[in-house]
């Protein structure tokens, strides 16, 4: 019984030092926490961008201000501009900037949101202010728009299950400028062939065609498929 | 009982030695097939992971600010060279290390690639005075940095440890 508590001992011992030899780090991108102008970082890192770094307040003015925390060194690489409005030093963390690198003290970050709607179209920095730019500080979110192009508030983009007239809105937001009868964002298409060829008020869902009015001038073959009251119109399928 | 619990643990220690042989006999052979591959450097990397990020070439100059609170020697200016050495070749740190009043008693660097952590590379003071000169340390670097090239630094006095970790990509 001896023996085998040694041996066992033994064995773990010459286990963990044969295989455990090799340990992975990782070098991260910094992701500072948030707290109003302050901005934190717990674990050694570098920015990812060419032009990166914290941004709060209006105008021209940059706020934020950037602290490594106590063992986190913020790493500024080659030939990068790390904007912010100030950094702190007086903890127990530290900055390295490779040569060619720099820290731009209250440089504002702008971004890229052409329809100013809180989401940028992309994740690229900039330092100087342009058309189609806000400042970085007043995104909603850094999640991508989806259209940049049409202002929407939750973000959300229409498909072409999205039908829109100007009577049944039943669009998204971003397809909501449509007048004419169709898919959102389209005018209305026309079916070249099949029983709604002749017709002039139809749409197009998938691969098939729609009467738009009922009790209107054509598709006579067309049954009421959906009223809607609150709808001026009432939408029929062709069956 | 005894004697046949004794050769129980013997067979088991045996099949642990030849395992562990096994195995090493073909890390070696992957190793010395590596070896014989210069131009190809080997490295672990996830399938959907993203392009690696540039970096600089050659010899490259930094400077390190080091917060109120850091104990130890501080640390200033300093140079990697080069920057991005190629499989098998030799990378040269120097840095400029003050601790003032106080001795500076030992610096070293880690250098850790993407599926490596080397181990404490001592470095040698090269000018100066014992509490403010310059130091150098060489290393050969034979793994891969794609993704994780993080650079360590440890400064030692007798008012305590200074570190920084400098992300090289």
């Amino acid at each position: 019984m001896k023996y085998l508590r040694l041996t066992i001992l033994i064995s773990g011992f010459l286990l963990l030092a044969a295989f455990a030899g090799v340990k992975t780090i990782n070098a991260v991108d910094c992701s500072p926490t948030v707290n109003g102008a302050i901005n934190t970082v717990s674990a050694s890192c570098s920015f990812a961008g060419t032009i990166d770094g914290v941004d709060y307040g209006t105008g021209t003015t940059n706020t934020a201000i950037l602290k490594p925390e106590t063992g986190a060194t913020i790493t500024v690489s080659a030939s990068q501009i790390l904007a912010t409005g100030s950094i702190d030093l007086s903890g127990g963390g530290s900055f390295v900037i490779i040569n060619t690198g720099q820290i731009k003290l209250n440089a504002p970050l702008y971004i890229t949101d052409a329809d100013a709607d809180g989401y940028p179209a992309n994740t690229t920095l900039y330092i100087s202010l342009a058309s189609g730019r806000v400042r970085r500080s007043s995104l909603i979110s850094m999640t991508l728009d989806c259209n940049d192009a049409a202002y929407s508030a939750a973000n959300t983009c229409c498909t072409d299950t999205w039908v829109c007239d100007t009577c049944y809105q039943t669009c998204c937001d971003s397809c909501c400028t449509c007048t004419t009868h169709g898919l959102c964002g389209q005018t209305c298409p026309s079916c070249a062939s099949g029983p709604f060829s002749g017709c002039s008020n139809y749409y197009v869902y998938g691969t098939n065609c729609y009467c738009q009015y009922c009790g209107i001038n054509d598709c006579v073959s067309c049954n009421c498929h959906d009223c809607n009251p609150y709808s001026c119109n009432c939408h029929w399928e062709c069956i | 009982m005894a004697k046949k619990n004794f050769l129980v643990l013997l067979v088991i220690l045996v099949v642990f030695l030849l395992s562990y042989l096994s195995l090493k006999k073909k890390t070696d052979l992957l190793d010395k097939i590596i070896k014989n591959q210069p131009k190809k450097n080997l490295t672990l990397t996830p399938a959907n992971a993203p392009p690696p990020k540039p970096i600089p070439h050659g010899k490259q100059g930094f400077i390190v600010s080091l917060g109120q609170k850091v104990p130890g020697p501080r640390m200033g200016q300093g140079s990697i060279d080069p920057y991005d050495p190629a499989p098998g070749a030799q990378q040269t740190l120097t840095i400029e290390i003050n601790n003032f009043d106080k001795p500076v008693e030992k610096v070293a660097a880690i250098l850790t690639t993407d599926n490596k952590v080397s181990p404490e590379y001592p470095l040698k003071q090269i000018d100066g005075t014992e509490n403010n000169g310059h130091w150098q340390g060489s290393w050969t670097v034979n793994n891969s940095y794609l993704h994780n090239y993080v650079l360590t630094i440890k400064a030692v006095g007798p008012n305590g440890t200074s570190k920084v970790d400098i992300t090289l990509r």
